[in-house]
């Protein structure tokens, strides 16, 4: 806010302001008091009329770090997921878990010695592997939880009844 | 010793625990495994670390940890 007014002669300490139009109580006898008080002089010459600033300057500067929203709070999806993901990793081998975290995959030996290839993916995830790593054969069988449940439900099964698995599970080609 | 059911759902999972020498958490733990078994759940007796499970059909108080799967369909 700028007040306003007319000066006689700013520099005289005796100069007078003869009309201020904002503020009665800043109207003073002595205009260069009035200016060391409120502000400075912007526009204006030794006589007429002249603006001053009256908003205090503020010369320190403070560095402040700036603000950062937290993280959004995890969706109950994200937070079943967290808590599927745990399960499945107490029940991995050391090195299924190294496979897991470098590939998105772990490999299962079945009960019957076959290797099976579970890829973190909803569908489509099952790949049985032939005795140099190949790809012979997906399948795909899912169910009704979060993706890493359903990963250690068909770890489960192909340890202890692959049989079942593949007799319920569709099975695709995977070879070109 | 207190053992474990872990029963997979939308959460992630639900966990129940019982000691073999209560009875009452015993009898809450079989009844929760026999009704799921009875919708098609499967439960494993397992062990951490990657040692291979166990596929079991009646419940067992002694067993460390069991997991109970729900139904897999084809995909």
């Amino acid at each position: 806010m700028a007040g306003y007014g007319t000066i006689t002669n700013a520099t005289d300490t005796s100069a007078t302001w003869t009309i201020w139009a904002t503020n009665s109580a800043n109207t003073t006898s002595n205009g260069l008091t009035w200016l060391v008080w409120n502000g400075e002089i912007t526009s204006g010459g030794s006589t007429g009329t002249i603006t001053v600033d009256n908003i205090p300057h503020v010369h320190q500067v403070v560095q402040a770090t700036v603000y950062q929203s937290p993280p959004p709070f995890p969706s109950r999806d994200e937070r079943a997921e967290r808590r599927a993901e745990a399960l499945l990793k107490a029940f991995l081998t050391p090195e299924q878990r190294k496979q897991l975290a470098e590939m998105s995959a772990f490999l299962v030996k079945s009960e019957t010695g076959k290797t099976y290839k579970i890829s973190k993916k909803k569908s489509r995830n099952v790949t049985l592997l032939g005795q140099e790593g190949q790809p012979i054969l997906g399948y795909c069988a899912v169910a009704d939880v979060p993706l890493a449940d359903q990963m250690l439900t068909q770890k489960l099964m192909l340890e202890t009844n692959e049989a079942e698995f593949c007799r319920l599970a569709n099975s695709f080609n995977v070879r070109g | 010793m207190k053992h474990q059911l872990r029963v997979m759902d939308g959460t992630g999972d639900t966990k129940l625990i019982w000691e073999e020498d209560n009875e009452v958490e015993v009898d809450a733990a079989r009844e929760l495994f026999n009704k799921l078994r009875g919708k098609g759940y499967n439960a494993y007796a397992v062990k951490e670390n990657g040692k291979k499970g166990e596929l079991i059909n009646k419940f067992e108080p002694a067993a460390e940890k069991i997991i109970l799967a729900p139904p897999m369909s084809g995909g």
